[in-house]
């Protein structure tokens, strides 16, 4: 089976940080829109944390140390550390002013690729973060402040 | 702010106590942070300081730790600043309007009266009692 093919949709954004998310081709809606589907009803709770985080960083910048590397260091993928629930949303934090938030799931497992779905999840988004990686180094991207222009293809 | 309607409707249904309890912790988190920096603490010495690992401490400045009255009294010690600065709204860089005039400092009326005060990482309240 072939890769799914991403574009990059902005979700807001101010003087501080821009918000994206990445949509399926030929898809409705972005991942962290599923995301909210999914699990708005299973977990209201945890998604209003998860909610009024995104709101806070909305305000105060996607700085560093309010995110959990997920991954390696050699990408930019990682988990809003949400202390009081296993639900996890996964993002690329690509500057203190341009986050891209994926999609998550609620953690059974110890770790992320233990957990199908949480693992696919995490995978694609540093297949992203490698493909926007390269553009950055090739300079097939615009980034200016909290804004961000690329193509995936 | 550019925000598409999806994002406006999650933001406006965050119920104002989970609101207010994520943005005291958020609150919390970057006090503490610029009282580090202030001090020119790093994370590691400061988790020494307080016996803690250092991931604990990376816990307790990402925006998501419960805080206990406990542990706000043992930063308050260590760092020996009030359980008021690491409580208080996050304090910016401000401009305060200097209530200067013409006449008492023989300026030109139309000279930006404006002065950079110092930053301070300390609560606006604080500053100003």
């Amino acid at each position: 089976m072939g890769q799914k093919h991403f574009d990059i949709e902005l979700l807001g954004n101010n003087d501080i940080v821009g918000l994206y998310s990445i949509k399926e081709k030929g898809s409705t809606y972005t991942e962290f829109h599923k995301f909210i589907f999914e699990y708005s009803e299973k977990y209201p709770q945890d998604i209003n944390i998860l909610k009024s985080h995104l709101k806070n960083i909305q305000n105060r910048g996607a700085l560093e140390r309010y995110f959990r590397p997920e991954s390696t260091f050699a990408d930019r993928v990682c988990a809003i550390p949400i202390e009081a629930t296993k639900l996890r949303l996964y993002c690329i934090r690509i500057s203190d002013e341009i986050l891209i938030i994926g999609n998550g799931g609620y953690k059974t497992t110890k770790t992320y690729n233990e957990d199908p779905l949480l693992n696919k999840h995490v995978e694609t988004l540093k297949r992203i973060d490698k493909i926007i990686r390269r553009k950055q180094s090739s300079k097939e991207i615009e980034i200016h402040k909290t804004l961000l222009k690329v193509s995936l293809d | 702010m550019k925000t598409n309607k999806f994002m406006e409707e999650l933001f406006s249904t965050i119920p104002p106590e989970v609101e207010r309890e994520v943005t005291l912790s958020f609150d919390i988190a970057d006090n503490i942070s610029n009282i580090l920096e202030r001090k020119k603490l790093s994370q590691k010495q400061f988790a020494q300081m307080i016996e803690k690992k250092e991931q604990e401490i990376s816990r307790w400045l990402n925006g998501s730790h419960n805080f206990t009255i406990k542990t706000l009294a043992k930063i308050s010690a260590v760092l020996d600043v009030e359980i008021q600065d690491i409580i208080c709204k996050p304090k910016q860089p401000f401009i305060i309007l200097m209530p200067l005039t013409s006449n008492t400092l023989n300026i030109q009326p139309n000279i930006e009266n404006k002065k950079r005060i110092k930053q301070t990482n300390y609560c606006y309240e604080n500053y100003w009692s």
